[in-house]
């Protein structure tokens, strides 16, 4: 009998006691969907909300709703947004976190921080730095059918499905990269091109946790084949006939369906560093108006030709990546896993541009799209 | 401790303290205990015959017996007299010589027929039982779609008549008993000698001796007598009103107990899972048999667990929701004024009242209850903003759920689950979810039936029966009983489809 009233006792308690401490009532949360922040002109941080409305009823409208608040550091900003927002500004369903390029060009990590504290922020948004004013991007309000914040979160997958960022790119993704000190990570860059539209221009290049210079997309697209991802459409065009540059007839068109590439990073006695990056992309051809593609020379030389200039943008885009001091490949960590005892005497900041590069990039073309 | 509580004394001795009075030499005596024993029911009738010049008295009770047979096996043959010997004279089947008068009552309220000669110490117990048996029927609450249609009665004999004709097996053995202090009512235990195990066998013969109550209404009373936990949601004996489930059953070595007046079987030890299968399953093609079995075992953890998940997500864990899901959610349910807790359990109380309700009503007047149910209280609910649409789907998705079940006693349990486990989810969120099913599991992994674990072949694990719990195997594949009533044969198919093996030789 005691036994039971210690039981009955003990369930109640647990029924009646906690008062549901953890609750997080869907019905009250205000659920942001996009986010960024910006540097005002004293310095200050200001953080502008997309709040997403839904208006009860059959006819479910959806509203966005945009505030802003300038606060010292991030989570200071929402408290000075809470004050003006009705309901719990929830941060749960965040599609995409943009930074303006202002706060970019300094150290972005204490933006990130609380988003890596708080346990229910949504690690899954993607990120992008924006060219501009990244408040800017909140006036467009809707493009088509899509919200804003819903518009460039496709903007952005997009961007990962054509290489010209990897993927997952998204704030979770970009906090591993940003702990390793021999490695450095990309993001894309975003920039209001129309009245009504957003473009990814390239992606930002980032040493430390700050951004040291941009990509434009096309080099972004070979940076991504090069360190052997690629998404599932990547496609671009190269002239590889003379003649003409306003001719389509000496262009080609070609999808990337399958990259394979070695990575070898060898230390000299006297500690230098070479990289050997030798790529081999398996492309067809979506368009070839010349139609040249069942003579087994002229392909031969097509993929020469395409070769060839591949290799040297490549060398291009490192060079520029070397001039930012990014080292988005891992050279580093190769170094640090392979080669302890030369990381322990470099200064990487001082070193990395200092790394010989020996970049070689093979095009097969396979085949053509349907027809033939 | 609960049980400490509500176990009351048991009062001693008072079975084996039947009275006994042995019949006098005197005609009038006899008649006149019987009588008053009785007294005074009017449909008890007294009629005299004389026998050889001796006088003699029938007494029967006209309700209970048969008028037609006591005119043609009784007063027939007494009135044409064609033998000297008292005990050939009558042609009835059931012919029984007895001197305790009590025992004659009792024999008269079976329908039996007293017949009284003067001068003689003992009298004769003659049978002219009437039956009235409804119509054989589908049993409403176990439809099939493939298999036999026919269904237990409320007569015992019936029933019997019903699995011996399924099994006409020299094995199959019937035990009767008579429970029930005031009732006596006539309980058989049916089982296969040469599979069952005699351990279980003495354990159902066990537990039943040990009732000790004046009434006994099957099934409901019987189940609780024998129970091995009633402080259980789960029902721990299977009832069935179909002789090919019962016949089954028996054949896995099971014990079948059945009552006079009432058209149920209850078949132990069972399993959990023994609930979930449905005769049909063995009468479609195995792949859908399976297939369906699944659904229905899925429909197991819905039933229970998904008002508790609803609750859960949207007031704990609103961020596993995928985006375009959570505005959608967010759009209805921001303007209901209660808690999610209380719109569901609102909810849900007014389905089980519409169900209930439905089962009270006559049949025509229950398609009101289903507009009104449907219709006017569905749809009225959550345009006044009482209840949300997500939550209306929620509930009537857990009650088609919930009847997936082929037996109503699981379904039952399962509705009742619910409601612990959503008080859990509101408090803790899916902690609480966590912690309300390790309890449920670990009951169920406590619970026996009948020394059989009820999770069994699950827990403990035995693969080899798994054949036939959350799929059903071809049938030739089933070469085994389960294990979870310990047969005492476990082959019981061995090359049915040796035929094909002969083909392929040939070739």
């Amino acid at each position: 009998m005691k036994k039971g009233i210690a039981w009955i006792s003990l369930f109640s308690m647990l029924l009646f006691l906690p008062g549901c401490w953890d609750q997080d009532d869907l019905k009250e949360a205000r659920l942001v969907i996009l986010y960024s922040m910006d540097r005002t002109s004293e310095g200050k941080i200001e953080q502008t909300a997309a709040i997403r409305e839904v208006e009860p009823g059959e006819q479910q409208r959806i509203v966005d709703e945009i505030h802003s608040a300038v606060g010292l550091t991030e989570r200071d900003s929402v408290n000075q947004l809470r004050k003006k927002t009705a309901g719990r500004v929830r941060h749960y369903d965040d599609l995409v976190y943009l930074i303006g390029k202002s706060l970019a060009t300094s150290d972005i990590y204490p933006l990130l921080d609380v988003l890596y504290r708080d346990p229910k922020t949504a690690v899954y948004a993607k990120m992008a730095i924006v060219d501009g004013k990244a408040q800017d991007i909140f006036r467009i309000k809707k493009t088509g059918t899509f919200f804003i914040g819903q518009y460039l979160f496709e903007v952005l997958k997009n961007a990962e499905n054509f290489s010209i960022i990897s993927s997952p790119n998204t704030v979770e993704s970009t906090f591993s990269k940003m702990l390793d000190p021999g490695k450095d990570f990309m993001i894309p860059l975003v920039k209001k091109t129309g009245e009504r539209e957003v473009q990814v221009t390239g992606v930002a290049m980032f040493h430390g946790h700050r951004m040291t210079g941009r990509l434009h997309h096309d080099q972004a697209v070979l940076f991504n084949l090069l360190s052997g991802r690629y998404g599932k459409e990547t496609r671009f065009a190269r002239k590889v006939h003379p003649g003409n540059p306003d001719n389509p007839a000496n262009y080609i068109v070609i999808q990337i369906n399958r990259v394979k590439r070695k990575f070898k990073v060898a230390t000299r006695p006297d500690g230098k560093v070479d990289v050997q990056l030798h790529a081999k992309l398996r492309a067809i051809a979506m368009e070839y108006p010349r139609n040249e593609l069942e003579n087994e020379k002229k392909i031969k030389k097509l993929n020469k030709t395409l070769s060839n200039m591949l290799t040297r943008e490549s060398k291009e885009v490192i060079q520029k990546m070397q001039r930012a001091r990014c080292d988005a490949f891992g050279v580093g960590r190769q170094l640090i896993a392979f080669h302890p005892e030369v990381w322990k005497r470099k200064k990487w900041s001082k070193d990395y541009p200092k790394v010989r590069f020996h970049t070689k990039v093979e095009v097969e073309i396979m085949g053509d799209d349907l027809l033939k | 401790m609960f049980q400490k509580f509500f176990q009351r004394k048991r009062r001693g001795g008072d079975r084996d303290g039947v009275p006994c009075r042995s019949a006098s030499h005197h005609l009038e005596k006899n008649v006149s205990y019987i009588e008053q024993a009785l007294f005074p029911s009017d449909d008890v009738k007294k009629r005299a015959l004389s026998f050889q010049g001796r006088k003699g008295i029938l007494l029967y009770i006209e309700s209970l017996t048969d008028q037609k047979v006591i005119q043609k096996n009784i007063i027939e043959p007494l009135t044409r007299n064609h033998s000297d010997e008292l005990d050939h004279l009558f042609t009835s089947v059931e012919l029984k010589r007895e001197n305790d008068l009590e025992k004659g009552i009792a024999a008269l309220l079976k329908g039996m027929c007293l017949y009284f000669l003067d001068g003689h110490k003992d009298f004769l117990v003659i049978g002219a039982k009437a039956s009235y048996v409804r119509d054989i029927s589908e049993p409403e609450n176990e439809y099939v779609v493939r298999g036999p249609h026919n269904g237990f009665v409320e007569d015992l004999t019936h029933n019997l008549y019903a699995v011996r004709k399924l099994m006409e097996s020299p094995n199959l053995r019937v035990r009767y008993m008579h429970i029930g202090r005031v009732t006596q009512t006539k309980v058989a235990i049916l089982y296969l000698q040469d599979v069952a195990n005699p351990r279980l066998i003495k354990e159902v013969e066990r537990r039943l001796k040990d009732i000790s109550a004046d009434m006994l209404m099957s099934p409901g009373f019987i189940q609780e007598f024998m129970e091995d936990k009633t402080f259980s949601p789960f029902p721990q004996i299977l009832i069935t009103e179909r002789p090919d489930r019962t016949v089954s059953n028996l054949m896995d070595g099971r014990v079948a107990i059945m009552a006079d007046g009432d058209p149920t079987a209850l078949i132990v030890p069972v399993t959990l899972f023994a609930f979930y299968q449905s005769v049909d399953d063995y009468h479609s093609r195995w792949m859908v048999g399976s297939f369906v079995r699944m659904i229905r075992l899925l429909s197991f953890l819905v039933a229970f667990q998904l008002p508790a998940f609803y609750i859960a997500t949207v007031s704990f864990h609103p961020e596993i929701l995928p985006v375009d899901l959570v505005f959608r959610l967010q759009g209805s349910i921001s303007h209901v004024p209660f808690p999610p807790l209380l719109e569901v359990i609102f909810l849900e109380l007014i389905f089980e009242l519409l169900r209930e309700s439905g089962i009270r009503l006559p049949s025509r007047v229950g398609q009101t209850i289903g507009i009104v149910g449907g219709l006017v209280i569905g749809d009225a609910i959550v345009r006044t903003g009482l209840v949300s649409y997500p939550t209306t789907i929620v509930v009537a998705l857990t009650a088609i759920a919930s009847f997936v079940v082929p037996s109503n006693e699981m379904s039952g349990a399962v509705r009742f689950l619910r409601f612990p486990l959503m008080f859990f989810a509101a408090m803790y969120g899916y902690y609480g979810i966590s912690f309300g099913l390790m309890m449920i599991s670990m009951h169920l992994c406590k619970l026996e039936s009948f020394g059989t674990p009820y999770l069994a072949p699950l827990a403990p694990l035995r693969l080899k029966d798994m054949k036939d719990t959350f799929l059903r195997f071809p049938i030739w594949t089933l070469s085994q009983r389960p294990h979870d009533p310990h047969p005492k044969r476990m082959t019981q198919e061995t090359v049915s489809r040796s035929w094909k093996r002969r083909d392929q030789r040939k070739k």
